[in-house]
């Protein structure tokens, strides 16, 4: 019997703890260790955006759908860091026009997988009147 | 080792026309790919050998990577589908 399981009987045995609540403990106890951290989250591999929206003038539905793997996001950052140059250049211009100071070369490495990571846990929904937009992972 | 993609499923449906529906065999164009390669590596590797020996690499991931796309267009008028496998 190991030292925790001793505990728990000496704590009933001094009712300091119900009958219930050392079945509980006992149970917790003699669960295994992998079961007890619970099983590791799969990581996602498609990001996937779904729209549905009403066209305004013949008011019927238009829905886009899209699946687009990980990977491909990987691929295509580090397909954008070999760009030449100036056209690097030309693109964080438009970008920075934009608002976003962001530069794709830069970003290799570890810090790509945790950018792919934290994408991995993105949730978005945009309602407006009829129209939806979702982004997620699965 | 993943492999590339093989094979593409387009299929377009416009109102008042007929039915396209297309089965590509993408996996007939590597061995043609291959062979332009072969001709064309030595001259860019002459013209530039850094960036050539790292964008044939990441473009062979990115022809892996496409694997499993799919894109769904539908609306009154004409219903969209492509995946890629």
């Amino acid at each position: 019997m190991n030292p925790d399981q001793r505990k728990i009987l000496d704590m009933l045995a001094e009712g300091k703890i119900t009958a219930e609540q050392a079945e509980k403990l006992l149970d917790a106890i003699n669960r295994p260790a992998s079961a007890s951290a619970g099983t590791p989250a799969k990581s996602p591999q498609y990001f996937r955006v779904l729209v549905n929206s009403i066209d305004k003038e013949e008011k019927t539905p238009t829905k886009v759908n899209i699946r687009i793997p990980f990977q491909l996001l990987r691929s295509g950052i580090k397909l954008a860091a070999l760009m030449p140059q100036d056209v690097q250049i030309k693109v964080n211009d438009a970008m920075h026009e934009k608002g976003m100071n962001f530069d794709f070369a830069k970003l290799q490495g570890a810090e790509l997988e945790e950018l792919i990571q934290q994408l991995g846990q993105a949730s978005i929904n945009v309602e407006s009147g009829k129209d939806t937009v979702q982004i997620f992972c699965e | 080792m993943r492999t590339p993609i093989a094979v593409a499923r387009i299929k377009i449906h416009e109102s008042g026309q007929k039915k396209i529906s297309l089965w590509l065999p993408i996996f007939i164009l590597w061995p043609l790919a291959l062979l332009l390669l072969i001709v064309v590596a030595p001259i860019c590797l002459l013209i530039a050998p850094r960036r050539t020996s790292a964008l044939v690499p990441e473009l062979y991931r990115l022809a892996c990577a496409l694997s499993g796309t799919e894109i769904a267009i539908e609306n009154s008028k004409s219903n969209i589908q492509i995946y890629v496998h």
